[in-house]
């Protein structure tokens, strides 16, 4: 029996995964010679659709760990990175450093090196996770804040190891035997694979009897201790979760540039992230690529229109109007952009006569 | 471990809060089956009491057992593992949840699926969230809210929210239930119901252990009473022998407690 | 394992412990590099100066956040603003003499800043007020994005220049004192902060708006019920901070050259300052930066100024894990549900 909820999201996942294999089929095919950056008048390429898809998988987790459990994370970037760099460090292995010749170059190594990364990151999270989950809100967020800054500062430290502050380059793209899962267009198939199936994997969690003792958790931690609700444990788990999301996303990150370096993976990053959870909507799953995509396409937008209304300087007019939007969405739409839509959705629907035991996905 | 015949034994317990004596050295016991009620006026440490026993704080001093297992220093859901399951007198219920799924949560310990098998929504996950469902309807029953069962659980009136709050308890199948002034903001017919709730539960083989201001409601529902002041305890004995104690009397100054309003 | 770590002795042990180590692992990585007792002085006498202005930030953070429970993101931004708005004015052509010319560039960064202040107070913090505290931290981020952006845009990505305040030129007066030197712009900084600690506690303790700030602090519905309004409070908070900010900015300015996103790592340390000095003491928190500074300063000059910014933030977890309320104490532990 499945309920009401279940098989909303179930419809949900298939025609969303239907629209965005279509679009990434148009490229593949170009019927008409359209390309896909035409359907949204060059405003939105494949490229971003990429980080897009990407950068869900990252928010996904956030979701988790933010909306459901309630606890705050400032250094995500932190684990990203973690992933970026796991993933390229193996992967080069051979080339720079002559290590394991036989095996670091075959095509199957660097898919070894994401489950490694994902690993290790979950590995380190649950390490961290431990001491850290015990602080409660402000002092969370400032842990977590220092954690991610560490992290970076470290990538940048060993040469040898990381390349620096240079980074690493030349991470060869990924393949299954011989077939190359490049250009973009095929890339753009693996990445929102994964985001999909991340997000199908959320949604169980979160349907299950773990996100509600998260959900528990995040209203009254004393009150799902006593009712018997194991929190420190479930707390960890979840950071533990996100922090293999966002190592997963790295590990594509980093073939989809085939270039790491510290640069990208700093606070501004896991502040980008945190925003594009809370604008997405935090307590929902499908907040994250709703937030990931609006947040890049209003930055898209605002740089394509100012570069025609203002004469550029330093970029700097789309930050100032991007700080305007997040504070004006986090003072009017506190709940995120889904839940908000959702809601003046089911406000439209209640002009007809209602069903009862509706539920929201 | 057989909890069914444990007793839960309080021996000298102290609590420190920095300086601040909230408990000391209090000792009292809570045989199966029994109902006993901690009474006292405003800050005598009742609650501290409870917190203490359920994990919720660590004890200064003095030692918690039950069923001769020593309680110190586990955590609270370990200690609710063992048999105690307890309600909060500020009622804290699960906000953005239904009034079932709120029971669901105290049966969150009688499922053992993993979170891969959650990941992937195997059979095993699928058949235990049924049964999860179903025993939560249950309880759901046994306190009378099984028609609100897909309603918010922040939408129900006052006293209904207590019973909410009851049966999630209830759901960790526990030997000793601590009730946190469940009767307090209740109106007449509702504390009538409660009472009946208690007695149910007690003959259910649940022994409990009350924290009350009522003190007519105490009398007539208690096997013993166990008073405090100033976080020490006073007097322990039946209804009767509290009532005449002039220690009692003398703490509640000026309340009649023979007075059955 | 944790439960040994709680008692009282223990813990204060393994602090004295670990204080000790450090300080064996300073000298042993100084004699490496030959220090002199006079590097040592000189090190921590820079650390006193960068710490003083973490200390000032750190003012800054408790205020607010006693009176209102926030964590003030945009904390570093005030110290920028007063900083680029104080040269920005200085630089420009008035008919006045250099001094009052520097004294009026001076006031008007502090007002400027504090207008500022008050602005994001009212436009962003007071419509959100009742929102969860993800979302306070979030807008306050956002504003710093704003407020950094906006100073991209007017002052550019290049570091300016203000002018030391003794000399009113680029070179400031250097005192010596046997090996070590002093800039005159630390006294001005040192000067600063003592009298704004002064001025502060006056404030707070004699002045009846300074009495209310503090009751809002200690419990805010009770002030409300003495018919205190907290959101007039949360305001003055917001303008007291901003003004602190841009004092610690503008004597600040002369020793390191302002650029426009100077704000983020300082703001950063500010925080950390606070949380040593628990959040909520101001005295302790002065206490709180000027520890970080000499630390800061000591580490890395023993080791590698790439490590300076690593240092605050090992101090921050370590704190966070161990002692969240502070080295000083006084300040409340992150709160457990009543």
């Amino acid at each position: 029996m499945k309920t009401l909820r279940a098989r909303a999201n179930t419809i949900a996942i298939l025609l969303f995964a239907a629209a965005i294999f279509a679009l990434g089929a148009v490229d593949l095919v170009r019927p008409f010679g359209v390309r896909f950056s035409d359907l949204t008048g060059r405003i939105v390429t494949l490229d971003t659709m990429i980080r897009i898809g990407i950068l869900t998988i990252v928010v996904v987790g956030l979701n988790l760990l933010m909306g459901y459990a309630g606890q705050i994370s400032l250094g995500q970037a932190g684990f990203y990175a973690l992933g970026a760099y796991a993933s390229a460090i193996l992967t080069t292995l051979a080339s720079r450093h002559g290590i394991l010749p036989g095996m670091a170059d075959t095509w199957w190594w660097p898919w070894l090196a994401i489950i490694m990364g994902m690993g290790l990151t979950g590995g380190f999270a649950y390490l961290v996770g431990r001491p850290i989950l015990r602080l409660k809100g402000n002092y969370l967020a400032m842990a977590t804040l220092g954690l991610g800054f560490i992290i970076n500062i470290f990538s940048g430290e060993f040469p040898s190891l990381t390349g620096g502050n240079d980074g690493l380059t030349e991470i060869p793209r990924l393949r299954i035997g011989e077939f190359l899962l490049w250009p973009m267009q095929r890339y753009y198939f693996l990445v929102w694979g994964a985001a999909i199936a991340v997000i199908l994997v959320a949604l169980n969690i979160v349907n299950s009897r773990t996100g509600r003792a998260l959900r528990a958790i995040h209203t009254s931690e004393t009150a799902a201790a006593t009712s018997g609700v194991d929190t420190e444990r479930a707390k960890v788990q979840v950071l533990v979760i996100s922090a293999m999301l966002a190592s997963l996303a790295g590990s594509l990150y980093a073939h989809f540039q085939s270039a790491v370096s510290p640069n990208p993976f700093g606070f501004t990053m896991s502040v980008e992230l945190v925003t594009m959870a809370a604008v997405g909507g935090l307590a929902s799953v499908w907040g994250a690529p709703f937030g990931v995509a609006t947040l890049y396409v209003i930055s898209d937008v605002i740089k394509v229109r100012m570069e025609k209304v203002l004469p550029l300087q330093g970029g700097g007019y789309e930050l100032i109007l991007y700080g305007i939007l997040l504070v004006l969405i986090m003072i009017f739409l506190p709940a995120g952009v889904t839940a908000s839509g959702m809601q003046a959705l089911r406000r439209l629907r209640r002009r007809r006569p209602a069903d009862p035991g509706e539920q929201p996905a | 471990m057989n909890t069914d015949r444990a007793s839960l034994e309080v021996t000298d317990l102290r609590k420190d809060f920095d300086g601040l004596m909230a408990v000391y050295d209090v000792s009292f016991a809570v045989d199966p089956g029994e109902i006993v009620s901690l009474i006292g006026p405003n800050g005598a440490g009742k609650t501290t009491i409870f917190n203490l026993i359920t994990g919720l704080l660590p004890a200064t001093g003095g030692s918690i057992r039950y069923g001769g297992k020593g309680l110190n220093g586990l955590k609270p859901h370990a200690i609710n593992g063992l048999g105690l399951a307890r309600t909060f007198q500020n009622v804290r219920l699960f906000g953005r949840m239904t009034v079932r799924e709120n029971v669901m949560i105290g049966l969150h310990a009688k499922a053992d699926y993993s979170l891969f098998s959650t990941a992937f929504r195997l059979p095993s996950a699928r058949a235990q969230e049924r049964m999860i469902r179903e025993r939560a309807l249950q309880h759901l029953e046994r306190v009378g809210l099984a028609d609100k069962a897909e309603d918010d659980a922040l939408s129900l009136p006052f006293g209904q929210q207590r019973l909410l709050e009851i049966a999630r308890a209830l759901a960790t199948e526990p030997n000793l239930l601590l009730l946190d002034e469940a009767g307090s903001g209740l109106n007449r017919p509702e504390k009538e119901e409660l009472d009946r709730l208690i007695r149910e539960i007690r003959n259910g083989g649940v022994a409990i252990l009350l924290v009350e201001h009522d003190i007519p409601f105490v009398t007539a529902l208690s096997d013993r009473i166990v008073v405090l002041e100033h976080g020490m305890k006073i007097a322990d004995g039946t209804p009767a022998e509290i009532r005449s104690d002039a220690r009692v009397i003398a703490a509640y100054l000026g309340e009649d407690i023979r007075d059955p309003c | 394992m944790a439960r040994i770590l709680r008692r009282k002795s223990v813990r204060i042990l393994a602090g004295i412990l670990i204080a000790a180590a450090c300080g064996i692992l300073t000298l042993a990585l100084g004699s490496l590099k030959h220090f002199q007792p006079q590097n040592y002085i000189q090190l921590t006498l820079d650390g006193l100066r960068a710490g003083s202005i973490y200390a000032l930030m750190a003012m800054g953070f408790v205020v607010v956040y006693s009176v209102t429970g926030i964590i003030n993101f945009a904390q570093g931004e005030f110290v920028m603003l007063g900083a680029m708005i104080t040269l920005s004015v200085n630089g420009l052509d008035l008919p006045l003499p250099p001094a009052l010319k520097m004294v009026a560039a001076i006031l008007s960064g502090i007002l400027i800043t504090t207008l500022i202040g008050v602005l994001m107070e009212r436009l962003t913090i007071y419509p959100a007020r009742r929102s969860s505290a993800v979302t306070l931290i979030i807008i306050t981020i956002g504003v710093t994005i704003i407020l950094r952006a906006v100073a991209l845009l007017i002052w550019g990505a290049d570091p300016h220049v203000l002018p030391a305040f003794t000399t009113l030129a680029l070179e400031d007066r250097i005192f010596r004192i046997g090996e070590v030197t002093i800039q005159a712009q630390s006294l001005w900084i040192w000067g600063t902060l003592a009298v704004i600690l002064i001025l502060l506690y006056q404030f707070l303790q004699r002045s009846l708006i300074g009495k209310a700030l503090r009751a809002c602090a200690v419990n805010r519905r009770a002030a409300q019920l003495m018919g205190i309004n907290p959101s007039r409070m949360s305001l003055l908070s917001f303008a007291l901070a901003a003004a602190l900010g841009a004092i610690g900015g503008i004597v600040l300015g002369p020793v390191t050259r302002p650029i426009y996103d100077m704000g983020v790592m300082l703001g950063l340390r500010g925080f950390v300052a606070a949380i040593l000095g628990g959040l909520v003491s101001v005295p302790g928190v002065v206490v709180g930066g000027l520890f970080l500074g000499v630390v800061e300063n000591l580490a890395a000059g023993v080791t590698d100024p790439a490590f300076k910014s690593a240092v605050a933030f090992f101090i921050l977890i370590a704190l966070l894990l161990f002692r969240p309320q502070g080295i000083i104490g006084g300040g409340e532990k992150p709160a457990e549900e009543g």
